[in-house]
């Protein structure tokens, strides 16, 4: 019996077509899988689902009746619960207390009182509690104690029992197992199960083919903001699932995965490394796990090396360290215990445990980003709004950002404008800046001008490395092939540029070698010629990972 | 080219309006306060008048404006330079407090030495309390993550407590029963211009205007006010991956900020008083964050504002004298009106935005929007 369905829903944000036609069906008392990569819609058919954003077009059936959510609270008491990626607990209440946070039970005491001075029944919540708890066998859930510093497992129970106590019909959970341990995953897959079993519908929405395949039915995968498959998971393979995600066609075990890449012309003609790295780890400190593993990878000058993933498994972490090093260290505050643990200066809570970076056959594991700068890496950031910019300083002061101390910019601590202006006319030239008033502040710039001004500006100076994130992300086709022209031109140059995209193509476009990243760890590291799209999609779902070990 | 020219002086015209803006919310505040004169029954035009007379009316009344705005100037451009990196510097009246005690105390070690180098030394010694002062509230916000406005505001009362342990327990007054320190030594005070007919406008005016131009030019022209800026305006996180050291800029920030609230104490000890009297601030401190809002935080528009402000204090301490319904809370509810009316500007700002488009040519509209 059909106990959800999406007809046709389309979505679209400004020119991008969020989702187009989506149609979405979940049986009652069945456990759904949602796939697809960042950015294929998922967010948005969700959001829809539970009334935050209003379909274009479309409709949403639920047990056969049309619905039309004003807003995400009647789609709660329709019975539609979610679990969010980042867990929505305070951690300073008690765990009985985040459960009926906002559902309170109350007295018959308070009779005579307005409904917001009524004293809580705490013992009524936890009669409520107490056989749902037996249940599940959650005997080490923390009801009676505040809930920070337990582990993540823990509040991803209290959520599901959150969705539970308010009797939710329908549970969707957004990328459950991202932030467990592997023994947690383990035990969330088996409460998915019994919830099942308990006559609960769960969708589960992920990108981890795996574990879609130990628990699921049926699946349903999302690609460019359309439906692209939807299988029963008994009469199909992680294969097919994978190629439908990445839009490949079917991926195969690559011939060769190990981590060497033989017949890479940096290692033939044993040529020195411009950038290594010798295992190293980058240990969480509050979500108790590494989420960079033994890592050790080298890169030489002139080569352009693919870092390729599904998002999320450690290529952010990866460039932040490499960018800032010192900023991973324990530092001196942090020993002294001056500095809370859960975040050092920077805002981090990431601690290198392991391993060596070296640049130019020097170790920069305790440099900090303005010595990298100096050394000659330059940095195209991820988020550029956040990272790359300041959006309310001018055009030209974000062009000299991080090489304001340069000699062409700076004379006596003074900054040169007429100098910096003429170089910023010339940038516009060369990188097709439009407008080239330098005093538009670089919020006024749209996203691919804004790109261009961070690339003109790290290009500036001829970086000897280069660490790129998504060189093209939101830019359109005349920016990105410029942007692919002087990443290229960089290279010739002899620059060695460290390319993460979470985009197979531009990978394959532009990259020399590739290495793959999945949960933290190198599954593989290839020549970009000697490979296919559908050996990458392989590695990249953790099919390499689970099948050869 | 002659049109080139002609939308050039256009669109400066327009950046200049928009530092206008404040002066408008001033004016807005000003009204109001007028209309309530007005329901009190008396009449707004005389009220102007007796402001403008009291504020400006002679040499004396514009020495009186000046010296009331003097320590605004100061107070001001702390809370300003605290903005300009993204802080909110709500402490400068503990760090003007604390600037006062290390310079009464130098100040009375110093008795007969030569005037010019004691005032170098009290100077750089009020500068040092403040500097400390300022400085702590961001130690505590880079190493611990403390807001600085909580331990800023809670340092004012410690500065407080310390003054009055200073000025009452170790150089207490031993010729007077007020709650005040000994004398210095007279050689040191500065002397008042002879322009204003009495009013104490000493050198201290100058400093600040000095200061005030000062920190304008580093930090529009230099390297480090720009690492400032992008440290204010940035959030943090793109100037620290650009290898700008944000906690240091912080800090840096507010030990100058503090440095420059402790020098009130110039104006107050080397200037009008001679001596530490304890509540000499009637809540400097606290007046410099008007003072930095409305100018938003530029550095010479603090210059009007602070002057405005001190023309305001001495307006309205006529009114009382010449009215019989006004009394000198008027000045405190003007000052709020202003502050309203300019922390709604969202709410007029449709308006200015139309002018915008009016003016602005299609061209460069599209550069406007085009990041939308």
């Amino acid at each position: 019996m059909t106990i959800l369905e999406a007809i046709g829903l389309s979505k679209s944000f400004g020119s991008n077509r969020a989702n187009d036609g989506v149609h979405f069906k979940v049986q009652k008392g069945t456990i759904h899988g949602l796939i697809g990569e960042n950015g294929a819609g998922k967010s948005t058919l969700l959001k829809m689902l539970f009334g935050h954003e209003k379909p274009d077009s479309g409709q949403i059936q639920l047990k056969g009746q049309t619905v039309q959510w004003g807003s995400p609270r009647e789609a709660f008491r329709a019975g539609l619960g979610m679990v969010y990626q980042h867990f929505q607990l305070v951690g300073t209440l008690k765990g009985l207390d985040n459960v009926i946070l906002g559902q309170e039970p109350t007295g018959s005491l308070g009779r005579f009182l307005p409904a917001f001075l009524q004293p809580i029944d705490r013992r009524q919540a936890r009669t409520d509690l107490e056989p749902l708890i037996r249940q599940k066998g959650w005997q080490n859930i923390p009801l009676d104690q505040e809930i920070e510093g337990w582990p993540l497992g823990a509040w991803q129970r209290l959520e599901i029992l959150k969705l539970l106590y308010r009797h939710c019909e329908i549970l969707f959970l957004d990328e459950p197992t991202a932030v467990l341990a592997p023994h947690e995953i383990k035990a969330l897959l088996d409460d998915l199960v019994a919830l099942k079993t308990a006559g609960k519908t769960v969708v589960l929405v992920s990108h981890k083919l795996p574990e879609i395949m130990a628990v699921c039915d049926e699946v349903t995968i999302l690609r460019q903001g359309r439906v692209v498959g939807r299988e029963a998971v008994g009469e199909t393979s992680v294969q097919v699932l994978a190629s439908l995600m990445i839009g490949t066609s079917a991926p195969q075990a690559p011939k060769d995965t190990s981590l060497t890449a033989p017949g890479s012309r940096w290692t033939q003609e044993g040529g020195t490394p411009l950038l290594t790295l010798q295992g190293v780890t980058l240990h969480d400190s509050t979500q108790h796990l590494d989420v960079l593993k033994q890592i050790s990878l080298e890169i030489f000058p002139g080569e352009i090396l693919g870092v390729a993933g599904v998002e999320g498994n450690g290529q952010s972490p990866l460039v932040e360290l490499l960018r800032n090093p010192k900023a991973f260290r324990k530092s001196f505050l942090r020993r002294l215990g001056l500095v809370p643990h859960h975040e050092s200066l920077e805002g981090s809570s990431l601690v290198q445990t392991r391993g060596e970076i070296r640049l130019k056959g020097q170790s920069i594991t305790t440099c900090d980003a303005k010595t990298l700068r100096g050394l000659g890496v330059g940095v195209i950031p991820e988020d550029r709004c956040q990272e790359g910019l300041v959006l309310e300083m001018t055009a030209w002061e974000n062009f000299i950002l991080g090489y304001e101390g340069h000699p062409d910019c700076q004379g006596f601590g003074m900054t040169r404008l007429p100098k910096i202006l003429e170089a910023w006319s010339q940038a516009c030239d060369e990188f097709d800046i439009r407008p080239r008033d330098p005093w538009l502040k670089a919020r006024q710039f749209s996203g691919g001008n804004q790109q261009k001004i961070i690339m003109a500006r790290e290009l500036r100076f001829g970086p000897e490395l280069i660490l790129c994130c998504h060189p093209t992300r939101g830019v359109d086709f005349a920016a990105a092939d410029l942007i692919y022209a002087q990443l290229r031109a960089a290279q010739k140059r002899g620059a060695a540029i460290l390319l993460v995209s979470s985009s197979l193509d531009e990978i394959f476009h532009l990259a020399d070698r590739l290495v793959v990243l999945y949960g933290g760890a190198l599954v593989g590291d290839l020549v970009t010629r000697q490979t296919t799209p559908e050996e990458v999609g392989y590695l990249m779902t953790g099919l390499g990972h689970h099948g050869t070990t | 080219m002659e049109q080139h020219k002609w939308e050039f002086i256009k669109k400066s015209l327009f950046r200049a309006s928009s530092g206008l803006r404040p002066v408008a919310a001033a004016g807005l505040g000003l009204v109001l306060g007028l209309l309530i004169t007005a329901a009190l029954g008396e009449s707004p035009l005389n009220i102007l008048k007796i402001l403008w007379e009291g504020a400006f009316g002679s040499w004396y009344s514009v020495g009186m404006t000046l010296a009331y705005g003097t320590p605004l100037l100061f107070s001001g451009l702390a809370v300003a330079i605290g903005m300009k990196a993204g802080l909110f510097n709500i402490g400068a009246e503990g760090q003007l407090t604390m600037g006062m005690v290390t310079a009464t105390l130098v100040a009375l070690r110093l008795e007969g030495a030569p005037p010019l180098l004691a005032q170098a030394l009290i100077v750089a010694a009020a500068l040092a309390g403040g500097a400390v002062w300022g400085l702590i509230p961001a130690l505590f916000k880079i190493t611990r993550g403390s807001h600085e406005v909580l331990t800023a505001i809670m340092l004012n009362f410690v500065a407080a407590g310390i003054s009055s342990w200073v000025v009452l327990d170790l150089v207490r007054s031993t010729t007077t029963q007020n709650p005040e320190s000994q004398p210095i030594d007279q050689h040191f005070l500065l002397k008042p211009f002879e322009a204003f007919e009495g009013a104490p406008v000493s050198a201290a005016l100058v400093l600040g205007l000095l200061l005030c131009v000062l920190v304008w030019w580093v930090l529009k022209k230099t390297v480090l006010g720009y690492q400032v800026r992008a440290v204010g305006l940035g959030g943090g996180k793109a100037p620290s991956v650009a290898g700008i050291s944000v906690p240091r800029m912080q800090c840096l920030a507010m030990a100058v900020a503090g440095g420059v609230a402790g020098l009130v104490a110039v104006g107050e000890l080397l200037g009008t008083a001679g001596r530490f009297r304890l509540g000499f601030s009637p809540g400097y401190g606290f007046i410099g964050i008007p003072v930095a809002l409305v100018a938003g935080s530029h550095p010479l528009g603090l210059v009007l504002t602070a002057l405005l402000f001190g023309a305001l204090q001495k307006g309205t301490l006529d009114l009382e004298l010449e009215t019989t319904t006004v009394t000198r809370d008027l000045a405190l509810v003007i000052q709020a009106l202003m502050i309203i009316a300019i922390a709604s500007e969202a709410g007029w700002s449709p308006l200015v935005r139309f002018l915008r488009q009016k003016f602005l040519k299609a061209k460069d509209r599209e550069a406007d929007h085009g990041g939308h």
